[in-house]
């Protein structure tokens, strides 16, 4: 785990995240303050950031002793996918008083973005440094 | 006004036909989850072999041969590549049919003067095997007959361009261990004839299969018919039947001086460890002929006498209509990924008694009967039929995806698929950027292509996840606005 990259991708998610809930909001006819919908997605992408460290650094420490390969995808896949948009959900009907139907496929939209920010970051990082180690 | 109505609500009513099948409710709607399951699911196996394994090909094992083809054998370009375009047809075969599929059934409006030929009508019973079996039964034998032709298609094309000793199931046959680690006794003309022998038949019967069931009598109520777990011990026991007979011709080939003599095989004499690996397997083979046996007593009456409970539950969990769905699909998705997935291994690498084989059969079987289970229960006694009867209880619901008009049910099926579909890519993702992270680390000349491979497969994957979120979007309202 590199923290400058998951830094990087906290950032982005939050800045697209806003984005994307006031466009959800205007399309609902919900009218809510700038700041409650910062406060949601800070909220909820602070507490998944955490997870991800803490449940990063206990992963790293079984996978060098343990080497349970199988299960670190499907680890991963419960942190970042139905960990994540449980939370998501959660802190939004606390946040919005609103229905948790509501809320689903803005979530998804935030958590599928968030994979693929993800995926092109350990791309640009991955593919430069394999040729930068490859014509040294 | 009233009129046209009448009109409409008919033609709707229409039975629907596929691959000349009549189909009521329930098969249309387990038609239209496998076709929307092969619709999401085979682009990215296509992506794989394409991105994958033919830049393999094209990138790799080429150029290595290029560079000194004295080095190798001289048909071992076709022997790497025929696979894979195997593979890419059978892939493209598979995704044509469940397009064509979903077409139909979404499209359908009045499918009786669009019909060429014979249609095969419900209200009949099919002797497939010895079997009394029902006009659902026979569609699932259908479609697994047409999934088992490719599979065997598939493996026979590969034996056949790849005469070499493998590590699969079927070779792993004629090896005969003397008990001794990594030491077996075979003959060459067993290893490479015995595989083949044994493909063959597995695609005669499916053949056989194929033709069979759409064949049948006029449904007699006093006819009982074949209970659904029957059929299923009946294919498992005739399949490991002639997998059994197969060792059991390779023992007597190789330890019966007569039998060896005859088919030109050099005779060796047998030690007790492999005379026990005889009466065991012969033991076994008592067992699956007494399974099969078994499964033609196990017969129940017509489905329609039967009285269907209205109380659905699957452990301990309340089933309503769209629950029932989303468990069906779910159940449907991951027994045909891990049984395909599982499948493929052993058949290519699982031998006999490896490692591979045990640990691939103590996953596959508890998942299998996990997936089973749910399957059976809302299948079983026309449940499912009534079900999709109380979805389609109120009509104002209507939404469209890519062009396609979408009833409710057709949305609370789509969505039930998609759910299972998620979870399921997010792991193939994730699993991606573990593979490229692993196969990037010390990259050489030929292993480039994977730079270009894997964005590749992730850009699919992203894709077809941006997909589900559209799907998720248009169908989500079929769940949120009913009783």
């Amino acid at each position: 785990m590199d923290i400058i990259t998951e830094l990087l991708r906290y950032i982005i998610i939050i800045i697209i995240g806003i984005i994307l809930i006031k466009w959800y909001e205007r399309k609902k006819g919900w009218v809510f303050r700038f700041r409650i919908s910062l406060y949601f997605i800070l909220c909820w992408r602070t507490v998944i950031f955490l997870i991800l460290i803490i449940m990063n650094l206990i992963l790293d420490l079984f996978f060098e002793s343990f080497q349970f390969y199988i299960f670190y995808p499907i680890i991963l896949v419960i942190i970042t996918f139905f960990i994540n948009i449980f939370l998501g959900v959660k802190i939004f009907k606390f946040v919005y008083k609103q229905n948790a139907q509501e809320s689903l496929v803005i979530i998804l939209i935030i958590v599928i973005i968030e994979l693929i920010i993800e995926s092109i970051l350990f791309y640009i990082i991955l593919i430069p440094e394999t040729l930068k180690w490859f014509y040294s | 006004m009233e009129v046209k109505e009448k009109q409409e609500s008919h033609l709707n009513d229409s039975p629907m036909t596929l691959f000349r099948f009549e189909l009521n409710r329930s098969q249309t709607s387990l038609f239209l989850i496998l076709s929307f399951i092969g619709i999401f699911m085979l682009p990215f196996t296509l992506a794989g072999e394409i991105f994958i394994n033919l830049f393999q090909f094209l990138f790799h094992i080429l150029p290595a041969y290029l560079s000194g083809p004295y080095h190798y054998h001289e048909d071992y370009l076709i022997y790497n590549f025929f696979p894979i375009l195997i593979r890419i047809i059978i892939y493209t075969i598979f995704l044509i049919l469940s397009i064509h599929a979903l077409r139909k059934i979404l499209r359908h409006k009045n499918v009786k003067h669009k019909v060429k030929g014979k249609t095969i009508h419900q209200e009949r019973i099919v002797n497939w095997l010895g079997l009394k079996i029902s006009h659902g039964q026979s569609l699932f034998i259908f479609s697994a007959s047409l999934a088992g032709i490719f599979f065997t298609v598939q493996h026979f094309l590969e034996y056949l361009l790849y005469p070499f000793f493998g590590f699969g199931l079927l070779e792993s046959i004629c090896w005969i261990s003397n008990g001794f680690p990594s030491q077996s006794t075979t003959d060459v003309n067993l290893a490479q004839n015995v595989p083949l022998a044994i493909t063959a038949i597995f695609f005669l019967l499916c053949l056989y299969s194929l033709f069979i069931v759409r064949r049948g009598k006029p449904l007699n109520p006093s006819k009982k018919i074949t209970k659904n777990y029957s059929i299923l011990v009946f294919i498992v026991s005739i399949v490991v039947f002639v997998l059994l007979s197969a060792r059991i011709f390779c023992h007597l080939a190789l330890f019966n001086y007569e039998i060896s003599s005859l088919l030109g095989i050099s005779y060796n004499a047998p030690n007790p460890y492999q005379n026990e690996d005889f009466i065991i397997t012969i033991s076994f083979l008592c067992i699956c002929l007494a399974l099969m046996i078994t499964s033609f007593f196990l017969k129940e009456q017509n489905y329609k006498e039967m009285k269907t409970s209205d109380e659905l539950s699957w452990l301990q969990v309340k089933l309503t209509p769209h629950r029932t769905i989303i468990l069906l699909s779910s159940a449907l998705l991951y027994i045909i990924f891990f049984t395909d997935y599982y499948l493929t291994m052993i058949f290519l690498y699982g031998g006999l008694g490896s490692n591979y084989f045990k640990s691939s059969f103590i996953i596959l079987i508890p998942i299998i009967l996990f997936c089973y289970y749910p399957i059976g229960k809302i299948l079983k006694n026309n449940r499912f039929e009534n079900i999709i009867k109380n979805i389609d209880n109120s009509r104002e619901f209507k939404t469209n995806w890519f062009k396609f008009d979408l009833t409710r049910t057709n949305s609370v099926i789509l969505l039930s698929v998609i759910s299972g579909l998620v979870g399921l890519y997010i792991y193939q993702l994730l699993l991606m950027n573990l593979y490229a992270q692993a196969f990037l680390q010390e990259p050489y000349s030929l292993n480039l292509y994977m730079l270009f491979s894997f964005p590749a497969m992730t850009v699919i994957i992203c894709l077809i996840l941006v997909v589900i979120v559209y799907t998720i979007k248009k169908t989500l309202p079929s769940i949120k606005f009913s009783k």
